[in-house]
């Protein structure tokens, strides 16, 4: 106890004087940008090996269905309070309607085939392409 | 038992208009600190972002959590931030979103406080750091609540978001602690 409570006063008198941005501060902003551009490259990636795109909705870690992207079609989840309308149209995806509060699900971007993600947090949804298992057929599985 | 000791051993400063070291100052103080964090939670949530990813806000609040994690420590700061999060989660949020914040928080608060004993980082580093990890949290959060792994898909973008406005954060915080720090001796802080 002793110890660590002198390193937090020490600490507090270093920082009567807040320094100048330092190196080490650099260094820390520099690795987490270079960790997030890694990642992004590697969603990329893996955008990249989808082969044939369908369309994946569930809910709260349960699959409610899969969708070709070729037809077009409108999709509503869930009953009259906690909805989401979900729209196909040539090969983009969006939601067009949803009763969340906060509606960020309308405000992302429209995925198509070469992948991407629709979350509605509120409502636990999330939409998205999948192709790895590249067997379903055109049907509907509902 | 831990607060007592630490107020036992710093003896009251008697200079200025109050104690600074007072136990009721410090409550008052604090108290004053967390009102200040909840008014600039209403303040962000009056004004949204329209960005097409969600999850991305200034974290205006997290300028006077800063301010009390260098001046009072981490478990203080912990305590306004809880009580933040309550106050916003109630007023305008849901259990969900108090749940993110729960999460956000907890994790960013201990990666700053690390990283402030580290003594290597200044406040914008530390504030950087905190930005980011309170992104990780947030997205672990709702990846609990999803059950599900895709919305770690967001993370690139919300992790570059959380650094840079937490840098933001940590630059606004740095005139602050010196402007205030100033003052701290002559008995106002």
């Amino acid at each position: 106890m002793k110890p660590e409570n002198a390193a937090k006063k020490n600490s507090l008198n270093e920082e009567k004087k807040p320094r100048r941005i330092r190196r080490a501060d650099l260094v820390l902003l520099a690795g987490i940008a270079f960790f997030a551009v890694l990642l992004f490259f590697f969603f990329l990636w893996k955008d990249h090996s989808i082969t044939s795109p369908v369309l994946e909705i569930s809910s709260g870690g349960k699959i409610l269905g899969q969708y070709p992207l070729s037809e077009n079609r409108e999709i509503r989840i869930g009953e009259d309070k906690n909805y989401n309308v979900c729209r196909i149209e040539d090969g983009k995806v969006r939601i067009t309607e949803a009763d969340c509060p906060d509606h960020s699900c309308i405000r992302s971007l429209p995925i198509d085939g070469r992948g991407g993600t629709i979350i509605c947090l509120p409502h636990r949804l999330v939409i998205r392409i999948t192709g790895g298992t590249g067997n379903i057929p055109d049907a509907v599985a509902e | 038992m831990n607060k007592n000791r630490r107020i036992s051993e710093n003896p009251p400063e008697k200079t200025g208009l109050f104690r600074t070291d007072s136990p009721a100052a410090k409550i008052a103080l604090l108290g004053l600190l967390t009102a200040l964090a909840v008014i600039m939670g209403y303040i962000e949530h009056r004004i949204p972002l329209p960005l097409p990813v969600p999850g991305i806000k200034l974290g205006l609040c997290n300028i006077v959590i800063v301010f009390v994690l260098y001046r009072f420590g981490f478990l203080r700061a912990l305590t306004v931030s809880i009580i933040r999060i309550l106050v916003i989660g109630f007023l305008f949020g849901s259990p969900v979103s108090m749940f993110y914040g729960f999460f956000g928080a907890l994790l960013s608060l201990s990666g700053m406080a690390l990283l402030m004993r580290s003594g290597r980082f200044s406040v914008i580093g530390v504030s950087a750091g905190g930005g980011a990890l309170h992104s990780i949290g947030q997205i672990g959060a709702a990846a609990i609540l999803t059950a599900g792994t895709g919305i770690f898909r967001y993370l690139p973008v919300l992790l570059l978001a959380g650094e840079f406005c937490g840098a933001l954060i940590g630059l606004i915080d740095r005139t602050v602690l010196k402007r205030l720090g100033k003052q701290r001796n002559e008995g106002i802080i």
